[in-house]
C-alpha cells in the first residue's frame, strides 16, 4: 500500500470576499502518493496557484478539507507544515550574496533552534541535498553568479534539504531556455525516485509533463479539477479539453499548435521527408496555402534544394530564404 | 562543505578582533580629543585608578566617558535598526530615516517639547525618550500596516516619505505657534548631539538601547529566514505576526531612544549595514550583526572625533558630519564594488 501525502475531500477553492465568495475550481478530490511526480495544469488564471497556495494553508479553502498525511491540514502548525511540505516559489529572489550552500543551509531551519546553528546532522542532510540536486560543482558560487537554471536547482536542493514527504513547485521552468527546462523536469522526476517524496509541480510545460508524469491535475474555467494518468486523459479526450483555445488547433502528441493558414497563393509541392515538412512550413508562414492543382510548383532536387517552376521559367533555390524570396516575387 | 564554513569562521572570528581592537582604539582616542585635549597616558592612570590633573578627571568622568559610551551605543543601535528594516522590507534603501520612524519619533519630541510647554508639562530625559518612542512606533504601526495592505516596496517606500512629509508638516505648525525658546531648543534637538547623555539620563539611555539589541538576537534567525522573501519565510515555518511585532518594537526602542535623546541623525541606519554587507562580504544576519555592531560603534566614533574639530574650541552637529563624512564614503565603496545589489 502506497503511502498518501494529501489528500482533498470536496474541496472548493478561490478568494473569500466580504460580499460574496468567488470560487475558483470545486469538488476537488484528488490524492498525491509518496514518490509520484504529479503536474498541474491549466490556463493562466484558472487557480492553480491559489490551489497550491490552499494546499499549503496559507489561503482559507471556500469549503471541503484538505489532509496532509492523516490529519487535517488546518489543525497543523505553520511550522508543522514546514517539517512536511517544502516549496519553489515563482517569487523573485533579492537576496545575491548568499552561497548556494548557504541558501540550501536555510532549508533546514524548521529544525534547527533559535539562533539557527546547524548540527552536524543537519550539514549532512544538506550535504545530501546538494549531491541528489547535482549542484555540487556551484555550491561555493554567490546566488547573483548563478544562471536561472542553476538558480532553480539550487531552489530545488533547498526545498530537498527542507526534507518532509512533499515538495510543491510553481512553475519552476518559466523564464528557463529548452534544455534547462528538459533538465530540471527530469530532475525532479528523478528525485520522487530517487528520494520517494511526492512532487507536484504547477506547470506549462505539457509535453515534459507527457513523458515524465505519473499523474495529471488539470484545470478548466469554471470545471471540477480531473486527474488521471496523462495517457488516460488524453485518451477520453480531456486533455485537448483542456487546451482548446478559439482559432487554433492543437496538437497534443507533437504539442505543435496548428495554426489556421491565412495564406491565400495556392502552390505545389513534391518531395519527402523534412524536407517537406519544413518547406510547408516556411510556405505556410510566408502567406501560401498548399494545392497539388496550382500552377507555381516546388520540388525537391538531388541535393535537397529548390526548383521553382512557374508558368514562364525554372529558378533554383539553395536556401529557405532564397526560396520564400522568389516565390514571394 | 562544513570545512568552508569552517574557514569562514576563521576569518570571521579574525575580522571581529581586528574589529575589537579598533573598537578600542577609538574608544581612547575619542576620549582624549576634545577643546581640552587628554593625553592617553593619563586616561590610563586614571583608569588604574592614579591620580591626574583634577579638571581632566571631571572632564573625563561627566563628559567625556559618556558622550563615548553614547556615540558607541548610537552606532550599534541604528545601524541594527537599519539592518532590520532594509531586510524586512527587502529593499536596500529602507532604513529607520526613510520609514518615517525618526519622522515619528521628532513628531513626539516636537509635540513634547513645543505643545507641552504651554501646557506646562515638564521636560524630563525620560519624558523625551517616551514621546519619541510612542511617536515612533506610531509611524512605524502606520508603516507596517501599509506594508500588509501593499505588499510593493517601492510604494510603501513612497508612503514612508509621505509620512516623513506629513509629520514634517505637522512640526512645523507646531513651530509656527511656538515660543522662541522652545523652537530653538527642539531645533538643537534636530542638529543631533551625542553629548546630551548625561549620567543621569545614562540611566535611561543604556538599558532601553541595551534591551533593544539584545532584542535583536532572537531576530537573527528569523531574518536569515526573510531573506528569501516573506513567503519563503512562512514556508519554512516562521512565526511572521510574532518576527514582524518584534522588528517593531525592537526598532521603536532603538530609534526612537536614539533619535528622542541624541536627534535625528541621518545616514548611519541605511549606510552601515551595506557598509558592513560589502566590507565582509556576507548576508548571514549571524555573522552581520556582530560585524555591524563593531563597525557602527567604530563609525560613530569617528564621527564624533571629527565633530570635535580637534585642535579648535567648535563642535560641528553630529547629524552634519555623519552625512558629509557618510555618503562619499558610501558611493565610493558602491562605486568601487560594482553592484550594490549583490551584496544585499
Amino acid at each position: 500500500m502506497v503511502k498518501i501525502v494529501l489528500h482533498t475531500e470536496n474541496l472548493a477553492i478561490g478568494y473569500r470576499a466580504k460580499k460574496e465568495d468567488k470560487t475558483l475550481i470545486k469538488d476537488i478530490n484528488i490524492s498525491l502518493k509518496a514518490g509520484e511526480l504529479v503536474c498541474l495544469l491549466g490556463q493562466n488564471g484558472v487557480g492553480k496557484s491559489s490551489l497550491l497556495r490552499t494546499l499549503l494553508n496559507l489561503q482559507p479553502s471556500i469549503s471541503g478539507k484538505v489532509f496532509l498525511l492523516d490529519r487535517e491540514l488546518s489543525k497543523y502548525s505553520s511550522l508543522e507544515v514546514a517539517k512536511q511540505v517544502s516549496l519553489v516559489l515563482t517569487d523573485p529572489i533579492q537576496t545575491g550574496n548568499l552561497t548556494v550552500t548557504e541558501l540550501v543551509a536555510l532549508g533546514r531551519s524548521p529544525y534547527t533552534a533559535w539562533t539557527g546553528q546547524l548540527s552536524t546532522q543537519d550539514w549532512d542532510k544538506v550535504g545530501w541535498a546538494i549531491d541528489s540536486t547535482k549542484i555540487n560543482y556551484f555550491q561555493d558560487k554567490r546566488l547573483y553568479e548563478l544562471s536561472d537554471g542553476q538558480l532553480q536547482k539550487a531552489l530545488i536542493a533547498r526545498a530537498i534539504a527542507q526534507e518532509g514527504e512533499l515538495i510543491i513547485l510553481d512553475e519552476p521552468t518559466a523564464h528557463l531556455d529548452m534544455n534547462n527546462r528538459v533538465e530540471i523536469m527530469r530532475l525532479l522526476k528523478e528525485l520522487t525516485q530517487t528520494t520517494g517524496k511526492a512532487i507536484l509541480v504547477a506547470t506549462h510545460e505539457l509535453q515534459l509533463t507527457l513523458q515524465l508524469a505519473d499523474q495529471l491535475w488539470l484545470t478548466n474555467f469554471n470545471q471540477p479539477l480531473i486527474a488521471g494518468a496523462p495517457e488516460d486523459l488524453a485518451l477520453s479526450g480531456k486533455l485537448e479539453e483542456t487546451y482548446y483555445h478559439e482559432g487554433f488547433e492543437f496538437d497534443i502528441k507533437t504539442g505543435r499548435a496548428e495554426l489556421p493558414t491565412k495564406g491565400q497563393i495556392p502552390i505545389q509541392l513534391t518531395g519527402k521527408g523534412d524536407w517537406y515538412y519544413w518547406t510547408a512550413n516556411a510556405l505556410r508562414r510566408s502567406g501560401f496555402h498548399l494545392d497539388q492543382k496550382a500552377e507555381l510548383k516546388i520540388s525537391q532536387t538531388k541535393d535537397n534544394s529548390w526548383e521553382v517552376e512557374s508558368a514562364t521559367d525554372i529558378k533554383m533555390a539553395k536556401t529557405i530564404d532564397e526560396l520564400v524570396a522568389l516565390v514571394r516575387g | 562543505m562544513q570545512s568552508a564554513t569552517h574557514v569562514h569562521k576563521k576569518t570571521w572570528s579574525r575580522q571581529l578582533l581586528l574589529l575589537v581592537v579598533l573598537l578600542f582604539f577609538f574608544l581612547i582616542l575619542d576620549l582624549s580629543v576634545g577643546s581640552v585635549s587628554i593625553p592617553i597616558s593619563a586616561i590610563f592612570d586614571d583608569l588604574l585608578g592614579n591620580d591626574i590633573k583634577g579638571s581632566w578627571h571631571q572632564i573625563l568622568i561627566n563628559f567625556r566617558l559618556p558622550k563615548t559610551i553614547t556615540a558607541t551605543l548610537v552606532g550599534m543601535g541604528l545601524g541594527v535598526t537599519g539592518m532590520h528594516m532594509q531586510t524586512f522590507f527587502r529593499n536596500p534603501l529602507a532604513g529607520p530615516f526613510v520609514l518615517g520612524i525618526s519622522s515619528g519619533a521628532s513628531l513626539g519630541v516636537a509635540l513634547l517639547i513645543m505643545a507641552g510647554t504651554a501646557f506646562g508639562f515638564a521636560q524630563s530625559a525620560g519624558l523625551t525618550a517616551l514621546a519619541a518612542a510612542i511617536g515612533a512606533s506610531a509611524v512605524m504601526i502606520l508603516v507596517v500596516i501599509t506594508a500588509i495592505r501593499l505588499r510593493d516596496n517601492m510604494s510603501l517606500l513612497i508612503v514612508g516619505l509621505m509620512f516623513g512629509s506629513a509629520t514634517g508638516a505637522i512640526v512645523s505648525i507646531l513651530q509656527f505657534f511656538s515660543q522662541a525658546e522652545s523652537i530653538q531648543s527642539y531645533l538643537s534637538w534636530t542638529f543631533g548631539s551625542l553629548g546630551t547623555v548625561t549620567w543621569d539620563k545614562m540611566l535611561v539611555f543604556f538599558p532601553i538601547v541595551s534591551i533593544g539589541l539584545i532584542g535583536s538576537i532572537a531576530l537573527l534567525k528569523p531574518l536569515n529566514m526573510l531573506l528569501l522573501g516573506e513567503n519563503y519565510a512562512i514556508s519554512m515555518g516562521i512565526n511572521i505576526k510574532r518576527t514582524r511585532l518584534l522588528i517593531i518594537v525592537v526598532a521603536s526602542l532603538l530609534a526612537g531612544t536614539i533619535t528622542a535623546f541624541c536627534g535625528p541623525i541621518a545616514f548611519i541606519g541605511v549606510a552601515l549595514p551595506h557598509l558592513t554587507r560589502m566590507i565582509f562580504n556576507t548576508s548571514d544576519h549571524r555573522y552581520l550583526f556582530p560585524l555591524l555592531l563593531l563597525l557602527g560603534a567604530i563609525v560613530m566614533l569617528i564621527c564624533d572625533l571629527i565633530a570635535q574639530l580637534p585642535g579648535s574650541e567648535h563642535t560641528l552637529p553630529i547629524n552634519a558630519v555623519t552625512a558629509i563624512l557618510g555618503a562619499p564614503v558610501v558611493i565610493w565603496i558602491i562605486i568601487s564594488r560594482g553592484n550594490l545589489k549583490r551584496f544585499f
